[in-house]
């Protein structure tokens, strides 16, 4: 992917000079001839480098990085200063403003480019490294949002797979809560959001998930719904999760009899794979995003199973894709792909491989359960 | 602007000139929508027609405006959304969350 570049310079000759000089090179450039321009231009586009000229008209280049600095959005973006002062006028002013880089007007293209080059390969190492430490911590602190660890069961055979997006944690989570040798139940939730936010947040809705089973099975209460219904009540009352929404799919195993319970919160239909007629049945759920209105309208469906049958949850990731630049959200493609591949017999790391692959860029991050049916 | 609104009589219309309305647009899109809930009971009507794709990030800024709007007895209601949207929309009863109308018309008679 192209780094994109916003130029800034009052003179349009050494603008488009410039924009040439940076095309050539292969960066995406947006240029404005005043810092006014460019704050219009950062409201839409943020770039991953700003160049801007010294000595503007209204407002000028220390001017503008004062206003960059005090923003919370922009204060990041890396910023070079292109100037035709020596570097006094930096250490009167623009230290202050930790302005360190500058290129002097007229530098040779090349060394130009080099310099570019190496802020933004610092900025990735910087980005690189500081997410590292944060998933050490997290590491240290067992905190997991998918479980590292299966469970084995007499009658059906669960596989997970988790991707994360730009090999950031996200949203997904996924946890399996054992009550005894008969009953386990299946979470699989996406907190709204990307990243690190939605990371943090699927913390809180997991503790609460786990809390709500166990205490709803204290009272004898196996009812899927139900504890939908308890769960939603919670995250209702929960001022700290105002406007942080998650879906959720909520499977419980009965292993002795060989047949699941399912409800759902605003998320993507459970997937049944019927080997007998090789067809792939949707189970919709009712319930509503969880936490949005204090009643969520939860169901629960009873789903038989016999050995061979295969069962799907999924999240949205699944089914966002992006290709040749153009974003799609598309389900009846991943089930036709994936009936063709349970068809054919495929193994579920088969199936991964194939349907999650290069050519499908992927746009968040994605989870997808199979329960089988032994 | 990835945003626009005008004004007619006691409704906002909002309209989303994304094609894509992810989550870089998400956190500006619900604090457009707190910016311009004013004091009490506020009406809006938001144009999703130059919407084609829309992620979780973005509908949950969408939800979150919403619940503010509703917490001000106030109504958001949705108009002209394409059929990936919409399709997104009816598989998580997000349609049972929003008021969806063809166009933008018939949004704004309905907060009348």
């Amino acid at each position: 992917m192209k780094k994109k570049i916003l130029v800034v310079d009052d003179e349009l000759i050494q603008l488009v000079l410039l924009q040439k000089v940076l095309e050539n090179a292969g960066f995406m450039v947006n240029k404005a001839q005043s810092v006014l321009d460019a704050m219009d231009i950062l409201k839409d586009d943020l770039p991953d480098l700003i160049i801007s000229d010294l000595e503007m008209d209204q407002l000028d280049g220390f001017e503008f990085k004062e206003i960059l600095l005090n923003s919370d959005k922009y204060h990041n973006i890396p910023f070079l200063f292109l100037t035709a002062h020596n570097k006094e006028v930096f250490i009167e002013k623009g230290l202050s403003l930790k302005a360190i880089d500058y290129i002097p007007k007229g530098i040779p293209k090349e060394q130009l480019i080099a310099k570019i080059n190496n802020i933004l390969e610092t900025v990735k190492d910087q980005k690189e490294q500081s997410v590292n430490e944060l998933k050490m911590v997290a590491d240290r602190l067992n905190l997991k949002n998918v479980p590292s660890k299966n469970l084995k069961f007499k009658n059906f055979q669960i596989d997970i797979f988790h991707q994360t997006y730009q090999n950031h944690p996200g949203g997904d989570f996924i946890d399996l809560i054992k009550i005894d040798e008969r009953y386990t139940f299946l979470v699989l939730g996406d907190v709204m959001g990307k990243k690190w936010g939605a990371w943090f947040f699927s913390f809180t809705f997991l503790s609460y998930i786990r809390s709500a089973i166990r205490l709803c099975v204290f009272d004898g209460n196996l009812s899927v719904a139900k504890i939908m219904q308890r769960i939603n009540q919670v995250i209702h009352a929960d001022d700290f999760l105002d406007d942080i929404y998650s879906t959720l799919s909520l499977v419980l195993i009965d292993d002795e009899k060989g047949e699941l319970t399912y409800s759902g919160a605003s998320d993507l239909p459970l997937l049944k794979y019927k080997n007998e007629d090789k067809k792939i049945n949707q189970y919709k759920s009712k319930g509503l995003l969880l936490g949005f209105f204090e009643v969520g309208n939860f169901n629960e469906q009873v789903i038989q199973c016999i050995p061979k049958d295969q069962l799907f949850l999924l999240s949205d990731g699944v089914i966002d894709y992006e290709a040749n630049g153009v974003k799609k959200t598309d389900i009846n493609l991943f089930i036709s792909q994936l009936e063709n591949l349970l068809s054919e017999e495929k193994t579920f790391d088969e199936i991964t491989s194939n349907i999650f692959n290069k050519e499908k860029y992927q746009v968040d991050d994605c989870s997808l359960i199979q329960i089988k049916r032994i | 602007m990835n945003f626009t609104k005008e004004i007619s009589g006691d409704i906002t219309i909002i309209t989303l000139a994304l094609v894509e309305a992810s989550l870089n647009e998400s956190e500006e899109f619900k604090n457009f929508i707190y910016d311009n809930c004013g004091n009490e009971a506020p009406k809006m009507v938001i144009d999703m027609s130059n919407v084609l794709y829309m992620d979780s990030s973005f509908i949950g800024a969408l939800v979150a405006g919403l619940k503010k709007v509703l917490s001000k007895n106030g109504e958001i209601v949705l108009a002209n959304i394409s059929n990936d949207v919409m399709a997104l929309f009816e598989l998580t009863r997000l349609d049972k969350v929003f008021k969806i109308y063809h166009n933008t018309d018939e949004a704004i008679n309905s907060l009348k």
